[in-house]
């Protein structure tokens, strides 16, 4: 019975650890892409080099979105299927 | 502890729970999911109302893109008008599962249509702002503003996904007994998939809202602006499709 | 949950009814459309452009451009036609699920979009991690691809780089030493395969950490070791969101455009939803997955 309580804490975690930690790093990289369109406005020709540049800013930014991705899964197999 | 789980499984009342769940769910998606839309319109508005004072002889195509934008960006206010519906109108089984599930559906179409909502209005809003500022540039605006829109509305899809399936959840046998975990995973996959959309919801907004802003700037880079905004609209999405797929496992690998 | 009917069916009197029969179809016909279409549109090449052949062009032109633009000129032609294929497929994927079952006649079980099946979209993003890595690996060899996981790395002489060598050697040592116990039981008690797998992923650390710091030696650059998980798990995730991202979309096309049908009868929504859905999401996110899979390669493959 403990068990139970534990495992149904754990999966609620999960899915809040997912939801919430998936607020910030969405509108960060929002902003970044919204920033290289106007780059690219301004200076049509480097293109390129601003989509890479920006690819590589999102998938830094990204990096805490994946965190709360990795702690969900762990949360859910380690702790939520026992 | 243990008496706690007992009781819950015993000594409450599920089939009463249950009918007002399916009800106190449905006013959740459709008032949550009425925020979104409704910001997001009239943020298009607004931002078409000071176009026109700026323009006045736009005024015919600024209502257009206004009505075509806000038109899409109600899209995930019916997608929470549907899902209310289903919880109200359809029959439900009593049990504490469905509680679970229910709950978590409202919750899920509700918190997810506001990101899209405000999203799609923030690039109808710019969009709005574009042709006010530069009137030959509308067809380009426009077809950056729908595809902007396009994209905005998917973590609203991925809410509705989830939101279906979880009111449709008596169809899956395992949540017809009384356990709490289920319960509990039922509601948190909602959760997730619903908070998450947020985020999503709102980047994409921006990434859409940016791009209209610099077509307008500049009509003669649609194309490739087009594919910044797509690119990156999709990738500020990622997020958002981590909880989708959270959600997934969670109510499709919990036993 | 059994959305789609899966109706059992032979082929060359193989039963098929594991599989989901639907989409097996779905999937026959769009490859067997975009053959007669290709086939079309060369049948009768012609200085003076007739119809299809401009539309054929155009479309080569549009993709050619855009791979231009994104890999450069000698990359780019080498990417297009994989690229045009997979929106091909896609789009034709994601559109045929709207049509209405004029077939009904001949016994076919109905339109359904083959991406609305989560296998189809795993399948193609398997293949687009696939390509991505592997061209990664032949433009910049399997110690540049190696190495790319501890970008962005910084500048330093040898003894920082030795350095850094010593200390992630002593951590993975350290590391080994604190869950050795817990290592040979669990490879105690598990069979041969595991044992080799197990085995491979260890030993594959300490090789990989022996390769990267001979080619950090080489180009007198500091791996950044704190960066390398960071990226693996961003390519995973990059494989994890690209095919849920399409399957999402069209999936819940689907549900939408069922639930409304049920609920109004047919009446005044569904033929907007469907143009919405079917149509105009089709396209968008057909487009979005070849832009995708084209942004991820120009990002692997960019020295």
């Amino acid at each position: 019975m403990e068990e139970t309580i534990i495992k149904a804490a754990a999966l609620l975690s999960a899915g809040v650890c997912m939801g919430i930690g998936a607020i910030g790093p969405a509108i960060g990289e929002g902003f970044a892409a919204g920033k290289a369109c106007e780059g690219v406005a301004k200076r049509p020709e480097e293109a390129p080099l601003l989509t890479r540049t920006m690819l590589i800013g999102q998938a830094v930014s990204e990096s805490t979105g994946i965190y709360s991705l990795v702690i969900a899964l762990l949360l859910i197999f380690l702790f939520g299927r026992g | 502890m243990t008496d706690l789980v007992q009781w819950l499984a015993t000594s409450v009342d599920w089939s009463s729970l249950t009918v007002a769940s399916k009800y106190f769910a449905g006013g959740l998606a459709m008032g949550l999911g009425a925020i979104g839309a409704g910001v997001g319109e009239g943020y298009n508005a607004g931002k078409a109302v000071e176009a026109t004072a700026r323009q006045p002889a736009a005024t015919g195509d600024l209502v257009r893109a206004m009505l075509v934008g806000q038109a899409i960006a109600e899209t995930s206010g019916i997608f929470a008008l549907v899902v209310a519906f289903m919880l109200l109108f359809l029959p439900h089984q009593p049990s504490m599962e469905i509680v679970g599930a229910l709950l978590g559906a409202g919750t899920a179409m509700g918190l997810g249509s506001l990101g899209s909502g405000i999203g799609a209005g923030m690039a109808g809003g710019q969009a709005a702002a574009s042709i006010g500022r530069n009137p030959e540039s509308r067809g380009s605006v426009t077809m950056t503003m729908l595809l902007g829109q396009g994209l905005t509305s998917s973590p609203a899809v991925f809410s509705l996904v989830i939101a279906v399936i979880l009111v449709f959840g008596q169809q899956l046998n395992k949540y017809l007994g009384s356990d709490l975990a289920i319960t509990v995973s039922a509601l948190s996959a909602g959760l997730c998939v619903g908070i998450g959309a947020i985020g999503p919801g709102l980047g994409t907004g921006m990434v859409a809202g940016g791009a209209c802003n610099a077509v307008g700037r500049n009509p003669s880079t649609a194309t490739t602006m087009t594919r910044v905004m797509l690119a990156g609209g999709a990738v500020s999405q990622s997020t958002g499709i981590y909880s989708f797929v959270i959600a997934f496992i969670l109510i499709f690998l919990v036993k | 949950m059994d959305i789609i009917p899966g109706a059992p069916i032979k082929v060359i009197g193989l039963p098929f009814e594991g599989y989901n029969a639907a989409t097996l179809y779905n999937t026959w016909l769009v490859m067997a459309a975009l053959f007669f279409l290709a086939w079309l549109a060369v049948r009768s090449l012609s200085a003076v452009p007739g119809r299809v052949q401009v539309a054929a062009e155009g479309l080569t032109e549009f993709f050619e451009d855009i791979c231009n633009n994104t890999l450069g000129e000698e990359h780019g032609r080498k990417y297009l036609p994989f690229i045009a294929t997979l929106f091909l497929f896609v789009l034709f994927s994601n559109v045929i699920g709207s049509l209405p079952n004029f077939l009904r006649w001949a016994g076919w079980p109905g339109f359904y979009c083959p991406t609305q099946d989560l296998n189809t979209p795993l399948g193609l993003a398997l293949i687009v991690v696939c390509v991505v890595h592997i061209s990664a690996i032949r433009v910049k060899g399997f110690r540049g691809w190696l190495w790319s996981f501890y970008e962005p790395s910084f500048p330093g002489d040898r003894f920082v780089t030795k350095l850094v060598a010593v200390a992630s050697f002593s951590g993975l040592l350290l590391l080994s030493y604190v869950f050795l116990r817990m290592y040979i039981l669990a490879f105690l008690g598990m069979g041969w395969g595991g044992r080799i797998v197990w085995g491979g992923v260890v030993g594959g650390f300490f090789a990989n950490t022996i390769v990267v710091m001979a080619h950090a030696r080489r180009i007198g650059r500091v791996p950044n070791v704190a960066m390398a998980p960071l990226n693996v798990v961003g390519e995973l995730g990059k494989a994890i969101s690209h095919p849920f991202r399409l399957f999402g979309n069209i999936f819940g096309g689907f549900v939408i455009l069922t639930v409304v049908s049920h609920l109004i009868w047919q009446i005044g929504l569904p033929p907007f939803l469907n143009l919405f859905f079917g149509l105009f999401i089709g396209l968008v996110h057909a487009f979005v997955f070849a832009m995708l899979a084209l942004a991820y390669t120009a990002v692997q493959i960019s020295e």
